[in-house]
């Protein structure tokens, strides 16, 4: 949602979130999201959502079977999280490995 | 065979087991997530809602279905027409007002309905009201771009026949809902007229009262002055400004500002009871020191739930100073025709009763000289006692009396006039003792006779006048009741005033100066008494007066009566004695 040039150091984060409309596990999703990103991403990151209700045609293209699913898009390789984000570990290890890996 | 197409039997032995594994997988990925899943995507594209996920949603739409229905109710039941406009100005809902107005100003019925852009329809105008549409959509504007948070104005609209005012309020939407605006337009034609009415009233108030020779001034419940007109200041030598806001105290004399604070706090303890009207003379304190007379009117007034007292003050400087003259004169006036007087009735009365007889024309003017020489000394004295009476200047030499016998005395003296006129006298008491009263005989006597010779005066010869004197409820009471004409309706209500005549005419064919019923009642009342009347006309008057019954335990308390300090010796042959 908000956008800014990045440090040099810490890479831009860009996730996709794939829901089904207002439907309580996505909402919750995204409200996790958000909340993770004002803590721990601040300022270098952007959000897509992508709600299946209404394009569905996404969901076969990229290969997402369920909602809510997280894709981390960039950095690359993408990776993807299932569920509600209630939960921040695993998406902490992948950006912490993303990082390491670099 | 191997390479074969598998038989019927082995695909459906391995679909089941693929269907087998599929609840394990979906089992799986349940517990893996926590179940924490909305949907399921099948592999023709078709996004599945799970059950929980269905039901929430339907409850959501029925929500908002039922919070879009409430928000139509209270814009509907709000008096106002009102529309929601998106960033551009694009109308996205209204409510039945903002509908009804276009219809009764026989616009198109989708002239500013919901989908069209209203700055552009307020932009469109090309009426007389061109240029008031074009500043109600720049502030509209504003506030779609986030440069004020509201925007508030009052316009004109001509509407065929007449003309209304309207007020547009546009607030923001505020950051939470995004951009856009709240456009409502309040008819307030009446609240104008109300207002404009208003302002014309208080106008026109405050150029009677700014003009008013009497000054106009309203005191809270703790004295202090709310408001005053220019006349209050002037009176005061003071600027406006210097008396709003200080108590009223300041423009009172030392002794009378102690009272008067005693006076507010009394009132206020008591919770402020409305007090009527009235007026009496006061002394006021000048922004230069100098004490002024004011003759002073004060009311209550109730506002809401504050109490208000509003005085109004005349300056009677210039009345005092008009009024002593008039008394010096009239007392100079008077005591310097007495002088005189007396040695001319003197000289006469020598003459006529002297030891010489007179020749009889001489003797028939001797006679007219002396009667009219009698009346020119009664008006004289009548003058003087009005005078005196007026001015307070009264001194009574108060003592035990009884008033039978004071009416007996009364009579006696008025008997030869009585017999002149050819009217019986006649006295009736209950006792000849009584009632005693505690008044100055003379006085008494004066006021006695004045009613007397007055209803012998009007009395047709061959009728009598009947004297009653008894206790009554405290009272001695004296009625004197005459057989004459009767009092007309007309000269009721001022018969008692100085120089009363019913008629001039019928009046000076009576003789008399029209000060007797003046000083009788002025007399009585020095005396802490009453006097009155009743008539009926054509049967005959009825005057009457009422003295506080004296008693030996409680004698009357000579205080009480409103005797001035010595000041004039005006001694009677009555004075001090006891009763008559």
């Amino acid at each position: 949602m908000s956008r800014s040039k990045p440090p040099m150091t810490e890479p831009f984060v860009r996730f996709r979130l794939y829901v089904a409309g207002d439907a309580p596990y996505s909402q919750r999703a995204v409200a996790n999201l958000h909340a993770f990103c004002r803590t721990h991403l601040p300022e270098r990151y952007e959000v897509e959502i992508v709600d299946l209700l209404s394009q569905p045609e996404r969901a076969l293209a990229d290969m997402v079977l369920l909602t809510p699913t997280l894709a981390i898009v960039e950095p690359p390789p993408l990776r993807s999280i299932i569920g509600d984000l209630s939960d921040t570990s695993v998406l902490e290890h992948m950006l912490l490995t993303d990082r390491a890996g670099r | 065979m191997s390479g074969a197409q598998p038989s019927s039997r082995d695909r459906n032995d391995e679909l089941l087991a693929l269907v087998a594994d599929l609840e394990v997988i979906q089992r799986r990925i349940l517990d893996l997530t926590n179940g924490q899943i909305d949907a399921v995507v099948q592999p023709s594209g078709i996004l599945s809602l799970l059950p929980a996920a269905q039901e929430s949603l339907r409850q959501r739409e029925a929500e908002q279905r039922a919070f879009a229905a409430e928000r139509a109710a209270i814009l509907d039941a709000i008096p106002a027409q009102i529309a929601l406009l998106n960033e551009t100005g694009q109308i996205l809902a209204v409510n039945k007002q903002w509908l009804a107005f276009g219809c009764a100003n026989d616009l198109p019925a989708d002239y500013s309905s919901v989908g069209k852009n209203y700055l552009e329809i307020c932009e469109g105008v090309r009426d007389s009201a061109a240029g008031e549409m074009r500043a109600l959509a720049e502030g509209i504007r504003s506030v779609l771009d986030g440069r004020t948070e509201s925007f508030s104005v009052e316009y004109p609209c001509p509407t065929g026949h007449d003309v209304r005012w309207f007020q547009l309020l546009v607030s923001s939407l505020g950051r939470d809902v995004g951009r856009g605006a709240v456009a409502m337009h309040i008819d307030i034609t009446r609240d104008r007229a109300v207002r404009e009415e208003l302002r014309h009233t208080a106008a026109r108030l405050n150029t009677i009262l700014d003009n008013l020779l009497d000054g106009i001034i309203t005191l809270n419940e703790q004295g202090i002055i709310e408001s005053l007109n220019p006349a209050t200041a002037r009176i005061f030598g003071y600027a406006p400004e210097d008396l709003l806001g200080r108590n009223v105290a300041m423009l009172m004399p030392a002794d009378l500002a102690l009272h008067h604070d005693g006076f507010m706090q009394r009132r206020a303890s008591r919770g402020g009871g409305i007090v009527v009207g009235f007026q009496r003379e006061v002394e006021g304190l000048r922004a230069d020191g100098s004490r002024l007379p004011l003759e002073l009117g004060v009311t209550d007034m109730q506002l809401g739930d504050r109490h208000y007292y509003v005085g109004i003050l005349r300056d009677i400087t210039e009345r005092k100073r008009l009024e002593r003259l008039q008394s010096e004169f009239v007392s100079t006036a008077s005591h310097e025709l007495r002088t005189p007087l007396a040695s001319i009735l003197g000289a006469i009365k020598l003459v006529m009763h002297g030891s010489e007889t007179l020749p009889p024309a001489a003797a028939q003017l001797i006679g007219l000289a002396e009667r009219n020489a009698e009346r020119l000394d009664h008006l004289v004295n009548d003058i003087f006692d009005a005078e005196k009476l007026a001015s307070g200047q009264i001194q009574l030499q108060l003592a035990p009396l009884a008033l039978h016998q004071l009416a007996a005395r009364c009579l006696e003296a008025t008997t030869i006039y009585a017999t002149k006129q050819r009217v019986q006298l006649q006295l009736d008491s209950a006792s000849v003792d009584g009632p005693m009263v505690h008044a100055d005989g003379a006085r008494l006597r004066q006021a006695l006779t004045n009613l007397v010779a007055n209803a012998v005066k009007f009395s047709p010869p061959g009728a009598t006048v009947r004297i009653r004197v008894r206790e009554q409820d405290g009272w001695g009471r004296v009625e004197i009741e005459d057989r004459g004409s009767g009092i007309p309706q007309a000269f009721r209500d001022r018969i008692f005033q100085r120089f009363a005549q019913a008629d001039g005419s019928h009046s000076r064919s009576k003789g008399g100066s029209g000060l007797g019923l003046h000083i009788a009642k002025g007399l009585i009342e020095c005396h802490q008494g009453r006097l009155d009347f009743r008539s009926e006309p054509g049967q005959g008057s009825t005057f009457w007066f009422e003295l506080p019954i004296w008693r030996l335990a409680a004698p009357q308390d000579a205080d009480h009566a409103p005797q001035l300090p010595d000041g004039e010796s005006g001694a009677s042959p009555w004075s001090g004695s006891g009763s008559v």
